[in-house]
Order: structure tokens, then sequence, then C-alpha cells
């Protein structure tokens, strides 16, 4: 089993850091591979703190946390959207989906960044 | 690559690029956008807040965030700013401080620039700490100021009083209140404290504002205004004279004047505003022997607002238990003894008040001094004013009313009299009309007062006692020629002695014959023998008589020589003294009303006639003829006595202490005459109170003549005082007085007790101190240091028979009235009320 979930997991991981670098470019630079790496490593982390194991909400994570941040602080509904992840009773899918629809529906796949202070 | 949230898989888009789980995309979302997010300081998004994007409108959502999507990626940024808070937040928050902003769009970024609104904070300020301080009545309100210093509306939240204090019940501050920013309220607080002292205690009020709850310390002070006497700079006690060493006060720390500081260190000046009380007029108030009439009271307890000058209402309640008014004649107006009292203003001196210096007199004589005296009696001519003239037992009441308050005081004046001395009046002689000893005792006590002496009559119902001769059962030999032989020739004394018996009077007439070169002694014992030997008839046959026989060897004595102190030499009168003799029933049946009623005593005359014719032997007649050159006589007494010093030497004297003192021999007596002198003693004779005089040949007997005729110009009164070796100890003081001094202005019955009570009296020489010291008499010299009544030393002359006379004299350590209080505690022990051990000797 551990070849093959080796295998499983590589290929998780290469498509995450395509992703990335198709829909995140400039992040994707700025991390750098091995940023992107660690990145999804701790989405994937966080996601099994919350009972989010599949792929697709693994990636829903790591797209969220690119546009908004690792813990949605550039979010105006990060205090929403934490509530929403920790509720581990609910299915997963139902959870992501409504992270998905409100959260990722808003920045229709932006980055949100917080304007420098003046 | 997009993948499938559901299964992971790449979606591809038929049209565009991808299509992620069923929310579109599409284009390539390369446009920028700009969110106007607002927040409170708590992070929390904000609804409802209006913002604008380059002049463009809009209002926030749910999450806070006003998108405006798409905008214009250009170089120069674009103004932002947001402008108003939610309708729902205005009262509790506030634009930011910077409410406006650039924002500069990025392609394909969604540019958030956010606002945190500035909540608002009430601040809770209590404007007035108000202190209850020194305050007088059962309740005190005050309004406290509440104010809302900060910049959201404030609500009070609980108010919760300490104790001693509650909320007004009109207030209308009460929990939930609000206050806007920089407006007031007023919570309106009450103070009760109960009872006299401080209290104090918390306020507390909860509110939202932060600093919630809030304390207030609140502080109150109930306090009891009282009245205090104090004379000066000391406070005297208020003691009874009958346990206190009054001597204590008088040489210690407190002051012996007036003016709380002692005579010999006082400014001269206050002497000068306030005249001692000279004479008469006043009574006493604390210290009988101090200054007898100043005194202050003062307020102490005071609140803080009193004001400068206070009212006060002084007013003599009492005299001698009596309330006042009510007693006829005592209306005097402007003073204190008027039903109203006397109006006096206490003016504020640091934390007390005081009054002006006061006095209290007996009359109104001295209300002219100033306007500061009050009356609480005075000695109209009527027995129940005298009666109530008393100078001991007043209470002296003070009244006032501060800030609503009412203020009493009652203070005993005078304590008690260190001595109560009864006095009896007795008329001899007398002609009628009617004097008015109660309205004289009155008097008598006004001039003493301050000697912590008071007078009463010895027997109220018995002012004026008409006396009858008493039984007489004494003759007295040689009293007045002192001789050691009774007669130079041969004498028959005759006595007559009357009694009744069974109805009838009977009279034993005996004879005793005294042959020349006897002495009084053996004339005594020859009488003695014949009254033995009579026997009567009838009724009378078992009756004995008998005498008993008293002799006096040692000379009489009297104080002569220059004086006034040392006292004056001692010098004996005749060789002997006399010799009593005492009839008395020994035997047989009960006779009453035994008395002798015939002294007489015969010699023998023999003449001889010559025949008329010349012839005849000459005519012899023997007969007995009245000698008056035999002192024998019997005074109206009933016991045998002696006094070794009187002076004039006169048996009448004596016999009038023995007749009218007291029955029980308890008092000063006064005799009362409308004769004076020699008249006097005629009339006293004439009432069959005295031998001295004989009618028949109209003659004064023996040594009594020149005595009696100096009393025949003169109407001085004269006292009599017994020295305590008379066989009657009680017989105290007898005053003689003519009806002329008894009169209304004289102040000879208050002389004569003066010469009394101090041990001094008109059979001695006069003493100068005596009159010099004498402050209360009239001719007495104004009171000043150099004779302050208190510390003045008194001599009082006395004369003893110690295993032979001799003069001798005690010096009584402090003032006039010690020498009478101790002159009195010696001899009349039980006048003194309480304590009988006075230090004054």
């Amino acid at each position: 089993m551990a070849p093959f979930q080796r295998r499983v997991m590589a290929a998780f991981f290469d498509r995450m850091a395509a992703m990335v670098a198709q829909d995140f470019p400039a992040e994707h630079r700025a991390l750098g591979p091995g940023g992107v790496r660690a990145l999804v490593e701790r989405m994937i982390a966080w996601g099994a703190e919350h009972r989010v194991v599949t792929e697709g909400g693994v990636a829903v994570l790591l797209t969220l946390a690119l546009q908004y941040g690792e813990g949605f602080e550039r979010s105006p509904d990060r205090a929403w959207a934490l509530r929403e992840l920790a509720e581990v009773a609910r299915p997963e899918s139902a959870r992501i989906e409504s992270l998905l629809r409100r959260m990722a529906q808003r920045a229709q796949g932006r980055v949100v960044v917080i304007a420098p202070e003046e | 690559m997009p993948v499938c949230s559901q299964c992971g898989h790449t979606i591809d888009c038929p049209n565009h690029a991808h299509v992620v789980g069923s929310v579109s995309q599409p284009c390539p979302l390369k446009r920028g956008a700009v969110w106007l997010w607002v927040v409170d300081e708590s992070d929390g998004n904000v609804e409802g807040a209006t913002v604008t994007f380059n002049g463009r409108t809009g209002t926030t959502d749910a999450s806070g965030v006003a998108a405006f999507d798409p905008v214009t990626v250009q170089d120069d940024p674009y103004d932002v700013a947001v402008t108003a808070v939610p309708s729902t937040r205005e009262k509790t928050h506030a634009l930011p401080t910077a409410a406006t902003g650039t924002v500069t769009a990025v392609q394909a970024q969604i540019v958030t620039k956010k606002f945190t609104l500035r909540t608002l904070r009430p601040k809770l300020a209590v404007v007035d700490r108000h202190d209850f301080k020194k305050v007088v009545g059962a309740s005190h309100k005050h309004t406290l100021v509440l104010k809302n210093e900060g910049d959201g509306e404030l609500t009070l939240g609980a108010i919760t009083f300490p104790t001693h204090f509650k909320a007004d019940d009109t207030n209308a501050v009460t929990t939930g209140t609000t206050i806007a920013v920089g407006h007031e309220a007023e919570l309106k607080i009450e103070y009760t404290p109960g009872a006299v002292g401080e209290h104090s205690g918390d306020l507390t009020l909860a509110s939202n504002d932060a600093a919630s709850p809030k304390a207030v310390a609140l502080h109150g002070e109930l306090v009891k205004p009282a009245f205090e006497l104090f004379r000066g700079t000391g406070v005297l006690p208020l003691v009874p004279f009958a346990t206190t060493d009054v001597a204590e006060h008088l040489d210690g720390a407190l002051p012996d004047t007036d003016h709380g500081v002692d005579a010999d260190t006082r400014d001269p000046s206050l002497d000068a505003a306030f005249t001692f009380p000279l004479k008469t007029d006043y009574a006493t108030n604390v210290h009988a022997d101090a200054d007898p009439s100043v005194f202050r009271l003062r307020l102490k307890g005071m609140p803080d607002a009193a004001p400068d000058e206070v009212a006060v209402v002084v007013k003599v309640l009492k005299a001698s238990g009596v309330a006042l008014p009510g007693v006829a004649g005592f209306v005097n107006a402007g003073t204190a003894g008027v039903a109203a009292g006397m109006p006096v203003t206490f003016k504020k001196n640091g934390a007390v008040w005081e009054s002006p210096y006061l006095r209290v007199a007996t009359t109104v004589t001295d209300l002219s001094k100033g306007a500061t005296a009050m009356v609480h009696s005075s000695y109209a001519a009527t027995i129940a004013d005298a009666a109530n003239a008393k100078q001991f037992g007043r209470v002296l009441e003070a009244k006032a009313t501060v800030m609503g308050e009412a203020v009493a005081g009652e203070y005993p004046m005078g304590g008690e009299p260190w001595a109560r001395v009864p006095v009896r009046f007795c008329a001899v002689g007398w002609a009628g009309g009617v004097l008015k000893p109660l309205a004289k005792l009155a008097e008598l006590n006004q001039y003493w007062a301050g000697q912590g002496l008071e007078f009463k009559l010895h027997d109220p119902l018995v002012p004026l006692a008409q006396l009858v001769a008493p039984p007489r059962l004494l003759l007295t030999l040689n009293e007045h020629t002192g001789a050691a032989l009774f007669t130079d020739h041969d004498v028959r004394v005759e006595v007559t002695v009357s009694f009744s018996i069974g109805g009838g009077d009977v009279d034993a007439a005996v004879t005793a014959d005294v042959a020349a070169g006897e002495t009084a002694s053996q004339a005594a014992a020859h009488i003695k023998n014949a009254l033995g030997a009579w026997r009567g008839g009838g009724a009378a046959s078992a009756v004995r008589l008998d005498a008993d026989v008293f002799d006096f060897a040692a000379p009489r004595v009297v104080l002569t020589g220059p004086g006034p102190n040392p006292p004056a030499d001692l010098t004996a009168i005749g060789a002997r003294g006399p010799t009593d003799l005492t009839v008395k029933e020994t035997t047989g049946a009960a006779v009453t009303n035994l008395r002798i009623t015939r002294v007489a005593a015969t010699r023998e005359v023999t003449t001889t006639t010559p025949d008329p014719t010349g012839n005849g032997p000459p005519t012899v007649t023997v007969a007995r003829v009245a000698d008056t050159s035999v002192d024998a006589f019997s005074p109206p007494v009933a016991q045998a006595f002696h006094d070794p010093v009187c002076n004039p030497p006169s048996a009448a004297m004596r016999a009038w202490v023995r007749a009218f003192g007291s029955p029980g021999r308890d008092a000063v007596t006064v005799l009362i005459s409308d004769r004076v002198g020699e008249q006097a003693l005629v009339a006293l004779c004439e009432a069959g109170l005295s031998t001295l005089y004989d009618a028949n040949v109209d003659t004064l007997k023996g040594r009594m003549a020149p005595e009696l005729a100096n009393l025949a110009s003169s109407t001085s009164p004269i006292s009599i005082l017994n020295f305590g070796r008379w066989t009657e100890p009680q017989a105290h003081f007898v005053i003689f007085l003519g009806r002329g001094n008894f009169s209304a202005g004289s102040n000879d019955l208050q002389h004569e007790v003066g010469h009394t009570l101090v041990d001094c009296n008109h059979t001695l020489r006069e003493p100068s101190w005596f009159y010099k010291y004498e402050l209360m008499h009239a001719s007495g010299p104004p009171m000043g240091k150099a004779n302050r009544m208190t510390r003045h030393k008194i001599k009082v002359d006395t004369a003893l028979n110690a295993g032979g006379w001799k003069s001798d004299y005690i010096v009584l350590a402090e003032g006039y009235g010690g020498a009478a209080r101790a002159r009195i505690t010696q001899l009349a022990p039980q006048w003194c009320t309480g304590a009988t051990d006075f230090p004054w000797t």
C-alpha cells in the first residue's frame, strides 16, 4: 500500500502545483515549487483537522488560502468560514460547497489583497 | 488546471478554459475590483455603513463589504471613504478618525480597503461630592450632579446607597436612566443619620461606562449642639458644697475670679469691665466661695452652617424647688425672670458660640450694671415671695433653636448650701404692729449670697413668736458682785416657791438666815436646807422640795485691753463666780408649774427712839427691811449656767438667751423689741422676764446699772454667742434687735448674723478685721485683689478655759465664708448639709 499511496500523493501534489501555476501564477512565482508544496501540505493538514480529506476539498482550501490567506484573514467572511469548517459533524462535501459558493464566487478567482495603510 | 470539488478530476470548460464546481467563471478573471470593508473595533463586520468609491456610493452588506467590481485598473488611485455609520449603530459607533483614503486597483486582484468604526464610550462623572458635615436634624438632602463626559450615551445601572444614605423619594434618576453625551442628570440623595456621630460609605453607580461601577464616597456627621456652663478659660464643675472641697478649685488651676484668670495676673481692664458684686443683691451661681454671680454659657457641637450669632433665651425655672414664674412679684421686665425669659446673643468664637458674661441676681437693683443680668425672684413684702427668695435650688434654663434644632440646657445654680441655718424670730416687749420676718429672711439670704449659707425659718408656721416668761427655778447668788462673801452682815433670804397641785396653788415660803462673813455657797446651802424642811398641808402634805447647788469658784472673765489682733487680754471680774441654786421637786404627789415667785433679802434694823418725856427708857424697835445690797435674784431660766465671757456682764442678757432660745435650742434666735436699751429691759421685767429691775424702788440692781444705762442711750443690736461651754449645748446664737434695727433697709440683722456665725459677738471687743473684711456690709470696702473674698485669712478670737482662762485665736485659711463654715461645723454640725468635715481650720 505504501508505494501506491506515494504515487497517489505525488500525483496530487503535481496537480495542485499545476493548478496554482495556472490560476495563481504570481503566487506560484512568489512561493516557488517548494513553497507551493509546503502550502499544499499545510492545507492537507488543516483539512484533516476539520475532516476535509478529499482531494477536491483540499483543493478548495488551497484555492481559498491563495485568495484570502491561509487563515482567510483577508476575507470578510473569515469568521463565518471558520465556523463552517469547524462544524465537522456535517459532511465535508456540504461544507466545501458552502465555502465555494460564498467565498470563491465572491472573489471570482481573484486574489484579495488589503490596501496598505496610508 | 481546476479540478472538480467532488471527484478531483480536471474539469474542462467547452467554451472557455475551466468550470469550477457549479459556479461558472465566464472569463479569465483578470479584471480588478475594490472592496470597501467596514468593521468595528471588535473586528466585527458592520452592515449598512455608507461608503463612496470614486464618487459612487455604496452600502456595506452583511459581511461589512461594499464591492466595486469591476473597476478599471489605472495608475491613479481612487478616492474612497466611509461616510456614515449604519443607523442602528449611530449611538454606539462613529466614523473612524481616518474615514477617507485611496485605493489603487490592480489587475486580477480585489484590493480591499478596511475601515474600522470607532466605538463610542460613555463616561460617568460625579461633578459634586457633597459632604454632610456637622449637620443637625433627622434628614438632609443634596443633589449630586451626574455628567456624561464620554462620547457615548450613558445608561445607569443599579444605584446602591450605604447605610444612613438613600435616594430621595422624588428622585428622577433611577436604574435605566440614560444621559446623553455632555448632558447631566441630578441624583437626589438623602442623609438620615439617626444617631450623633460620623457616617460614611460608598454610593455605587453601575452604568455602561467601561469603568463601571463607580464609587462615590459619602460622608455625614450629625452633631448635637449643647449648652455648657463655663467661666473664662476654665469650666467649673457643678458640684454641691456638701461633697466638694471648694478650696481645691480655688487654689488649683481654676480661677478664683470671674474672668478665668487668677486675680494676680489677669488683665486689669477686665475688672473695669465687669465689676465684682460688692455687697448685696447677688445670688450665687456655681461656687459660693468664688465670684458669686458671674458666669458664661456656651454652645458646643454646633453645625458648620450655624450663623455667627445665635439667639438664646435664658430663664430661671425654679427657686428652691418652686417653679417660676408664679411667684407673686416675680415680674421684672427685661430680665430672665419674666415668663418669656431673657434674650441673649451667643457669638461665634472659634468652634463654640459664647454668651456674654451673665449674672444671676435676686433683685433688680443691679440690673443697671449691664443688660445681661437676670433675676430669679424678688422679695416683695409677701410671705410667699420671701419663701421663694432663697438663693439655692435655682435652676437656670437656656434654650435656643439652632438651624431648626431645639437645644436646651438646665443648670442648678448654686448647688447645695453647705449649711442651712434655722432662724427664729421672737417678739419681746412687743407693742403691736406687723413685722415681716419672712421678708427679712429673704434679705438675709441675699446678704449672705455667695457664702454657701442659706437661712430658713425655724418654724415657718410661727414666723413671729410672742413669748411668755419661762418658769423660774434658778436662784443666783453673787452673780454681779463676784465677791468672796455673800454678806458682811446678817441677812435673811426669803424665797417663795409656788406650785399647783390638786387644782389649787400653793405657796411655799421659806427663809434662810445668812450670817455675816458667809459665802454664797454657804448661803445657798441654807436656802437648800430650808426648802428641804418645808412641809405643806392638805394635798401638798406629801410634797418634798429640794435644790441643787452649783458653785463656780472661778472668776468671771472678759476680754479687755487693746485690739484687734492678737485678741485682748483676759481680765477677771470679781474674785469668784456665782452660785446657782436650782429648785426641784423630789418626792410626793406630782406638782405642776413649779417656780420661784419671790426672792427677797432683808436685814434686821434696830431703831432706838428716845422717850419723849426724857424720863423713860428709849424705845427699841427691831424691824426687817429690804436689803438691796444682797446679790440674789431669780433669772427666768430653768437650768443652772455660767458663761465665762460676757460683756456687758448682763445676767439679763444671759437670761434672754436662756429664755428665748428655740425649744430645741437649734436656731439663731432673733429677739425683736419695739423698745430699746433700758426700756427694753424694763419691759422685760414688767413682763416678769427679768428681776434686774425693781419696780418698787425704780432701781436697777447691782452692777447692771451702768451697763443698762449705756443701753438706754443706744439702739445698737447685740448678738450673744454661746461658746459651747454652757450646760445647754444647743443654745447657739441670740440676736437682740430693737424694732428700728429690724426696719426695712437696715442690714443690722445680716451684720449680727455675721458676728454670730464667724464667732464674733458684741460681748467681746469688736474686732476691726470683722468690719474691715465684712464684704457684704454696707460699710465694707470694694472687692479687690487685696481683700478678695476667698483668699483672705481670717482670725477668729476664742476664749478657752483649759485649766485656767486664756485667749486664743485660730487662723482660718480661706476667706470669710470659710470662717463661718468652720464655726458652724464646730458648733452646729447638724446644720451642715452632708459632709461635716470641712478642712478650714
